[in-house]
């Protein structure tokens, strides 16, 4: 290699450009042979060094703020339809979801959210004014903290185990006859739920049904209706569960027994 | 509910490549044009200020891009290259006119006058090679940058200041890899020249080694062997 090839070569070996490496040992050899271009390459890296030098010294250099104002304005004015419709940045799903369907299925949701919320709070009412039963109370407060994520999973016990003395009470009885009960209502929703092609293919982890009138006296279903919604986290201390104070914010889904008479008897919580 | 399924949908949308936000924009969906901006304004701004120099200019060459984005962007062709390439183009046919409009943003612009001796004002007191990455080399180094003529400084500011391949800068300047890879060598060859005549100058004023280049590069004694 002469002087000339090398000059030729010398930009690709200073940017570490995918050369032949044949090429790359004849520069280099080259290089430790001519005073001349070794200085040629070094002031190259030099520069190369200054340019990356500016180029992080200008990265975080952006457009003011009022750029993107001023464009969200023209955009809005272009698009007046969608930007009446969706003015804020989550309004987005509303097109990728992109149908008329979606928003009347998010509109159902809420009111049965909405629905649901009502339900609870007339229920922790009526409980409010009822004494608890004592051995309910136990009941609450030996039930496991399961784990971090609130939710007791399917098989971790959640009621007080059988065969103390308290289970002698007669309450005790009818909380098992309740549970029995609700446990079938379980079993059956935890089968669709694993079936292929029921087009869940998460395994989903949920507490026992918890009677929603505040004591095990009110009667299981017998048949119903199984309805999925979402509540507040805070619900889980309306029944007695834990909660982690942390995701006191967050929304756990819930599934509610609604007997025929359409008063919802039961809740389970699902994780 | 709602704020969840926003910031669900704000997440979504950054994993929306670029092509698929500029549909969705194009539909009319305001969120994708918001994330498209964010993820590529500072990109354009950077490249309109390394360019000109201006951030005033900058600032509106960056409106224009998006402007021009909203109302051509049914233009852009996947296949021909990414989003990123295609602003750059834009952004570098608004610098151009801009110049056309407005020459006093444009230090040096005639290739012919590519020989002549840098404005004084220009030159760095320190060897700005020596120890390029102070903040008074690299400012020389920008200033430097900004006196190439237009379609050399392209190149740099595209091929070493945003670290684009030779072929991404080719299709944003709309021409071919070849030009591209050998405006860049004279490009370097033309910044090392200049900023090594700045060192030289004030190592002729200060009377010392006035008989020894400052580098090989300076001189041109180059073996030819």
């Amino acid at each position: 290699m002469n002087c000339e090839h090398f000059e030729e070569n010398v930009v690709a070996l200073t940017r570490s450009e995918t050369i032949d490496a044949a090429l790359a040992e004849r520069a280099r050899r080259h290089g430790e042979a001519c005073p001349l271009c070794a200085a040629r390459l070094e002031t190259e890296n030099e520069l190369s060094v200054g340019l990356r030098a500016l180029a992080a010294s200008d990265r975080a250099a952006e457009s003011p703020s009022r750029v993107e104002a001023m464009l969200l304005a023209a955009f809005r004015e272009r698009n007046p339809r969608t930007a009446k419709v969706a003015p804020k940045p989550w309004a987005g799903v509303l097109s990728l979801l992109g149908s008329r369907n979606a928003r009347l299925g998010i509109g159902w949701v809420l009111a049965a959210a909405v629905v649901v919320i009502l339900l609870v709070a007339a229920v922790s009412a009526v409980r409010s004014r009822r004494p608890v039963p004592a051995q309910q109370e136990a009941h609450q407060s030996t039930t496991p903290a399961p784990d971090q994520t609130d939710i007791a999973p399917q098989n971790t016990p959640s009621t007080p185990k059988t065969g103390s003395k308290k289970n002698e009470d007669p309450r005790d009885r009818r909380l098992i006859l309740w549970q029995r009960r609700t446990r079938s209502i379980n079993a059956s929703l935890n089968r669709n739920q694993s079936e292929p092609g029921s087009g869940n293919g998460e395994r989903q982890i949920a507490t026992d049904f918890i009677p929603m009138m505040g004591d095990y006296n009110f009667p299981a279903p017998d048949s119903g209706q199984v309805v999925r919604v979402e509540l507040p986290r805070t619900a889980l201390i309306r029944f007695g569960l834990p909660m982690n104070v942390e995701r006191a914010g967050a929304r756990i889904k819930a599934d509610v027994v609604v007997g025929n008479d359409g008063l919802a008897r039961a809740i389970r919580f699902v994780h | 509910m709602i704020e969840t399924l926003g910031e669900g949908i704000v997440t979504l949308l950054k994993a929306q490549s670029d092509a698929d936000l500029l549909r969705l924009m194009m539909a009319g969906d305001e969120g994708a044009f918001t994330e498209l901006y964010r993820r590529r304004q500072g990109a354009v701004y950077r490249f309109a200020l390394q360019m000109s120099g201006s951030p005033a200019l900058a600032e509106d060459v960056t409106q224009e891009v998006f402007m021009a984005l909203m109302r051509d962007g049914h233009r852009f062709d996947e296949a021909r290259g990414s989003l990123s390439t295609y602003l750059y183009g834009i952004a570098r046919n608004h610098v151009l006119r801009r110049w056309e409009r407005d020459r006093r943003h444009e230090p040096i612009s005639d290739e012919t006058r590519e020989s002549e001796t840098i404005n004084e004002a220009m030159i760095a007191e320190s060897d700005p090679l020596a120890e390029v990455t102070r903040n008074e080399e690299i400012e020389s180094l920008r200033r430097t940058v900004l006196a190439l003529p237009a379609h050399y400084r392209e190149v740099v500011v595209l091929c070493e200041l945003h670290e684009l391949s030779y072929a991404e800068a080719a299709q944003a300047l709309g021409c071919a890899v070849g030009t591209v890879r050998s405006r860049l060598h004279r490009a370097r060859a033309m910044l090392i020249e200049r900023l090594s005549g700045r060192s030289r100058n004030k190592q002729n004023e200060d009377e010392t080694e006035a008989d020894e280049p400052t580098s090989a590069v300076a001189n041109g004694a180059r073996c030819l062997a």
